[in-house]
């Protein structure tokens, strides 16, 4: 026995050597009970409190990085609405010294889209306001990129939106950059297209086509679609131009409807006499 | 022995600062892709100033706890590290290890052997590359660091002595 412990206590780091050896190979003779449980606490205990501590640090700084990166944008948002509502000042001063009628105030009226009707495609969607909250047939629809569509049947609650991929459906358009005008319509074999433009017209691939404003449908400038192809045949007279619509017609997320702001303030005091006041309220909103 | 949290106090301490290092700091305090060995480092350390037994406990601890989540690189870890503590409190009793040169080597052989195991069993393939580029550097700045920390240790940098010359 002493001999042993003599031993033990001479071969002390080589005993306890053996002993993690023996410990490192049970670790891994088995996992499951007892590498994995030691390895959690020791996770736990040791590494879980300093993960955190770097995640609340990371997130302190995506946040001041995303701080800065808004406050930027908000200087340069306000910059721009400065310059807007100067040349607003300046065009409705200029409109006023040729004598035109000044622009027409507009009201977005939200929409929620709650089914859609397809032939193939989307070509119209139903939505939940009606005449009730201020909608009048024919009133464009818009999304955040541009026109998808206008009023077509009307109820107290409800409406139909009929979009720019039914054929039935024209809008009175221009090219933005060379001001050349046309119809768009949808046509099933070719899709979307810009009718009536002369063959001699500047327009190529890549223009922006914006409403025109003739017809007094649609008001002037809405995005319509983006000129995809431009084909002109030697014997044809108007050029054959095949647009994108810029609103992805599959995937429509927010709608609103245009609604001018003397509709809007007519329908609340037809339907809702006993809020006459917010009526008021509301048109004093949109002078504001 | 009697066993006394207060004892094993200074090591769970230790234990701790080796995971911030490895979870918090490794990255901020890496220079050219060189990154500071603590475990290996703390292991000698231990060693260096510690009864053998201890460093050798500490030393599987250290090693167990940087490598959870792999079970054969804890297994392997924990069996080098007991060799460093005994390697470091062997060069302790029998060389000068007063003289500040020979316990930066100590602590830099550590950090070499350590590596080794490490690279072997984490990395998936050539072992030999990372071991230049990565474990080679990282052990001279480890030993860089272990340089400045015994400069402190031994009291040839101290508040006085910086008094002195300003």
């Amino acid at each position: 026995m002493k001999f042993y412990q003599t031993l033990f206590e001479r071969k002390a780091s080589i005993t306890h050597l053996a002993l993690i050896a023996l410990l490192s190979v049970v670790m891994l003779a088995s996992k499951d009970y007892i590498y994995n449980p030691l390895s959690e606490a020791a996770n736990y205990i040791f590494k879980k409190p300093f993960f955190e501590l770097k995640l609340a640090l990371s997130d302190v700084y995506q946040v001041r990085q995303r701080n800065s990166e808004l406050e930027e944008a908000l200087l340069r948002a306000m910059v721009q609405i400065n310059d807007l509502k100067r040349q607003k000042s300046e065009n409705e001063r200029l409109r006023a010294q040729l004598g035109y009628s000044p622009a027409e105030d507009f009201r977005l009226i939200p929409l929620e889209a709650y089914s859609v009707t397809y032939r193939g495609i989307p070509v119209a969607i139903q939505v939940n306001k009606g005449t009730a909250q201020g909608l009048s047939s024919g009133q464009p629809v818009i999304s955040g990129n541009g026109l998808v569509g206008r009023i077509d049947e009307l109820s107290a609650r409800f409406a139909t939106v009929q979009l720019l991929s039914d054929p039935g459906c024209r809008v009175a358009a221009r090219d933005a950059e060379s001001r050349e005008q046309g119809i768009v319509r949808f046509v099933s074999s070719r899709g979307l297209i810009l009718d009536n433009v002369p063959i001699d017209g500047q327009i190529k691939t890549g223009d922006l086509i914006i409403s025109s404003g003739l017809g007094g449908v649609f008001p002037e400038g809405l995005p319509v679609g983006i000129v995809e192809s431009v084909t002109r045949d030697e014997n044809a007279i108007f050029a054959s131009v095949s647009l994108k619509p810029v609103v992805n017609l599959n995937a429509i997320d927010e709608l609103y409807a245009l609604a001018q702001v003397s509709d809007t303030v007519g329908a609340q005091k037809v339907l809702n006499p006993d809020e006459q006041k917010s009526g008021a309220d509301l048109k004093a909103e949109t002078k504001e | 022995m009697k066993f006394s949290l207060l004892k094993i106090l200074p090591y769970l301490v230790y234990l701790f600062l080796i995971s911030m290092y490895q979870i918090i700091l490794a990255e901020p305090l890496s220079v050219w892709g060189a990154h500071l060995a603590i475990a290996p480092m703390v292991i000698a350390l231990v060693a260096i100033y510690k009864p053998q037994v201890v460093a050798i406990w500490f030393g599987a601890s250290a090693a167990f706890v940087v490598n959870t989540g792999s079970p054969e690189g804890a297994a392997a870890g924990m069996i080098v590290a007991a060799f460093i503590a005994i390697g470091a409190n062997y060069f302790k009793s029998r060389l000068n290890l007063e003289s500040l040169p020979a316990k930066v080597a100590v602590v830099a052989a550590g950090c070499l052997l350590f590596e080794l195991v490490r690279v072997t069993f984490l990395s998936t393939s050539d072992v030999f590359r990372i071991y230049l580029v990565d474990s080679l550097p990282s052990t001279a700045y480890t030993a860089v660091a272990a340089y400045i920390f015994f400069l402190f240790k031994d009291r040839y940098i101290s508040y006085e002595r910086v008094r002195e010359v300003f």
